[in-house]
């Protein structure tokens, strides 16, 4: 286990603890919307996660260097699993307080197909066997799908939606005190460090997974190692 | 205040459940690639022994 991993378990650990006894519950939703500190900053990482996918996605198209492709595939599985997080706990959310697990909001209806685009990606990655045939759809497939998430990101802005905004929402934005906002802030750096450690560890094991089939290959042809 | 205290119970189960989930996949898959290339290893060297011999 790496240094920044345990830091990563570190800190997500003292944002938890700072969430459960030293944050106030909130008058009128109770308990429950403590759900969204850790909710906020899955969606966050998440959206940080393509933006990376995206940026490695045009790295590898520039200098060719199969580096960025698996740095591409680590960031895109990590985001979606965030982006699962936050819709998940988001329905747990608002099943007491909207009276509904769900609703076709603008703000879920965009947030579920950026999440579906990543998903293709990673069914569609799948089905190319040839490593540098994969890297170039990897890297044009994540640069076009991040134009979902800045999609998701300013559909609670522009449109008219029942989710709430956190900054700069105006009428529908969430009134936080400095308490909340230290938590959440906290939650984020948290989320922000665990993502960056999840990305290296998934970006190390899909390189030796790499070298695992090339080797595979040049002995014998016939193995299937999965991925 | 409503109360929703099964609903945080809920949605910090799965938060921390799925991270943790994952973590664990990644532990075994890094086990499971750790043990084939140790073995394709062994086998290329393997060879190599039996000619010394």
């Amino acid at each position: 286990m790496s240094y920044l991993s345990i830091l990563a378990f570190a800190l997500v650990l003292f944002a938890f603890v700072r969430v459960l006894f030293f944050t106030p519950v909130e008058q009128t939703m109770g308990l429950v919307q403590k759900v969204f500190y850790f909710h906020m900053s899955a969606a966050w990482v998440g959206m940080l996660a393509f933006l990376a996918a995206a940026a490695f996605g045009i790295l590898y198209l520039s200098r060719r260097d199969l580096k960025w492709d698996t740095l591409t595939a680590a960031s895109v599985e990590v985001g979606l699993l965030f982006t699962i997080i936050c819709i998940l706990s988001g329905m747990i959310w608002a099943r007491p307080i909207w009276n509904t697990w769900w609703t076709w909001d603008p703000r879920l209806t965009t947030v579920t197909i950026m999440a579906f685009t990543y998903i293709a990606f990673i069914l569609l990655r799948r089905g190319v066997d040839n490593p540098v045939r994969r890297a170039r759809f990897s890297a044009v497939y994540a640069i076009i799908g991040f134009i979902s998430v800045p999609l998701t990101f300013f559909s609670a802005r522009l449109l008219r939606t029942i989710h709430p905004v956190v900054f700069g929402g105006g009428e529908t934005e969430m009134n936080l005190n400095p308490q909340m906002v230290g938590t959440l802030f906290i939650s984020l750096a948290a989320f922000t460090v665990l993502y960056i450690a999840l990305l290296l560890q998934r970006a190390r094991l899909l390189a030796q997974q790499e070298e695992l089939n090339q080797q595979m290959a040049a002995l014998d042809g016939d193995y299937d190692w999965g991925e | 205040m409503a109360q929703t205290l099964n609903y945080f119970i809920a949605g910090y189960a799965l938060i921390l459940g799925l991270l943790a989930a994952y973590c664990v996949y990644l532990f075994l898959k890094s086990r499971k690639i750790g043990r084939a290339l140790a073995s394709l290893k062994k086998d290329s060297v393997q060879p190599h022994l039996e000619k010394v011999k």
